[in-house]
């Protein structure tokens, strides 16, 4: 047997855990081995005793109160949520930001709105003109056109910077059906045959403004605020250009006309008192003293 | 395992600990840094730990704290017969002190094993389980322990008797 299976049979016979067989195997060895029943006879005197003076003095620094825990992936988590929050706290200020933009401008066409009536009503005009979106149209471009032009510029800025920061790609608005509408629109005004239908037709086209779907814009992201600004941004500008297109094929068809068509007209469209301060003096003293 | 069960645990086991840790570094506040270091990591844990088990837990969390601090510092904690005491006049000693002295003197694996048998009473098959050995090698070490132990109490201290 091996030294090492000596030992454990020996402890094993000194706890008494051997069966008959072992016992009789483990006292063959005793009888045999000086050394070992030496171990064995001193073995319950070979024992150490812990000092019980020795004692941990601090064991109120290591007790703990009932405090909640969080392991090490709540941890993680928190400030997952945090992080969260705080993009969905800056989306949330950001849009407040553009709808407020947005609001500011209406607010401005609203405001030009109610000044231009109550202008209006002030001089005693006969024909009242009405408070129709050429009217507000008229003012926009006459007492804030340098506001619009700037406010569009910044506008057209940032959703230049958003396009290129996110990569939307609006669609070839060259192409799209909004632009064209508006041509085919203008086209049509000029060649109308009488004067007044003309200006009748023009004031309902001016009055037209391009809707979102007509428009025909996406972008690869559907976030709806930056869309919403993208397309008014566009639709801003397509209206501005459809005015001023309108505007000169207008003062281009006044030469033609005849003095008195033009006077009848100015007596009796209420489209065509909006359209006197673009067109008077300039164009209407120019295209009279033409037509002399 | 409640806070409750965790203070208690301080309560009952930290002086046991404490006691084997003293054995083993014969550094007060090596023992203390080892004791609280592997409270610590109780605290952290205590939700996942059996109270009925935290006192081996306790004891294996020390004594692996302690070999991997030996290991750190590239001491062969395995011969600890490098650091064996100054002995003066033996005949003073009485055979607790000389027990005491001769435990010094022998390596540390075997002084674990005597440690955790004798201050603590675990079986021979819970002394495994915390130092990592098979039943059989614990009665191994110990056997040899206590052989090593009986030589230095005749040789160096001059015991008769044992």
């Amino acid at each position: 047997m091996k030294h090492n299976n000596i030992e454990a049979l020996l402890i094993d016979y000194l706890e008494g855990k051997l069966n008959p067989e072992q016992m009789k195997e483990a006292e063959s060895i005793l009888a045999g081995n000086k050394e070992y029943a030496n171990m064995i006879g001193a073995w319950s005197q070979i024992k150490v005793e812990p000092d019980y003076s020795v004692m941990y003095k601090h064991k109120d620094a290591l007790k703990r109160q009932n405090v909640i825990v969080m392991p090490i992936w709540s941890k993680w988590a928190v400030a997952a949520t945090v992080a969260l929050a705080l993009s969905c706290a800056l989306w949330v200020w950001n849009s407040n930001g553009i709808q407020n933009q947005e609001n500011d401008l209406a607010s401005v066409q609203k405001l030009d709105k109610t000044e231009t009536s109550e202008s209006i009503e002030h001089q005693n005009i006969k024909n009242t003109p009405s408070t129709s979106s050429s009217s507000m149209l008229n003012q926009l471009l006459g007492s804030n056109k340098s506001i619009i032009k700037q406010e569009s510029r910044d506008i057209a800025t940032q959703q230049a910077s958003i396009v290129q920061t996110k990569q939307w790609k609006p669609i070839d608005t060259n192409s799209s059906e909004s632009i064209s509408l508006n041509e085919n629109k203008v086209k049509s005004v000029v060649q109308s045959e009488s004067p007044m239908s003309k200006l009748s037709t023009i004031q309902a086209k001016v009055d037209y403004q391009p809707t979102s779907e007509q428009l025909n814009f996406t972008m690869n992201q559907p976030q709806v605020k930056y869309r919403s600004k993208a397309l008014a941004t566009i639709e801003n500008s397509l209206f501005t250009d459809a005015y001023t297109g309108l505007r000169e094929e207008v003062k281009d068809k006044l030469k033609e006309l005849q003095p008195s068509q033009i006077k009848n007209s100015l007596r009796n469209s209420s489209f065509f008192s909006e359209f006197r301060d673009a067109l008077v003096p300039t164009s209407l003293e120019e295209t009279l003293a033409m037509n002399k | 395992m409640t806070v409750q069960e965790y203070n208690l645990s301080v309560e009952l086991y930290a002086d046991g600990v404490f006691r084997f840790m003293m054995k083993l570094t014969k550094q007060d506040s090596d023992s203390d840094d080892l004791l609280q270091t592997a409270y610590e990591k109780l605290w952290r844990n205590y939700s996942n730990v059996d109270f009925e088990k935290v006192k081996s837990w306790l004891f294996t969390t020390s004594y692996r704290l302690f070999i991997d601090g030996k290991r750190k510092s590239r001491t062969d904690y395995t011969d600890s017969l490098q650091d064996t005491p100054q002995i003066g006049n033996e005949d003073n000693f009485d055979l607790k002190e000389v027990l005491n002295k001769a435990l010094e003197m022998i390596p540390a694996i075997q002084k674990s094993c005597i440690l955790l048998r004798d201050y603590e009473g675990y079986s021979y098959d819970e002394i495994g389980e915390i130092l990592e050995l098979n039943e059989a090698q614990v009665k191994v070490y110990i056997f040899r322990a206590r052989v090593k132990m009986k030589q230095i109490l005749t040789e160096k201290f001059n015991v008769t008797g044992v």
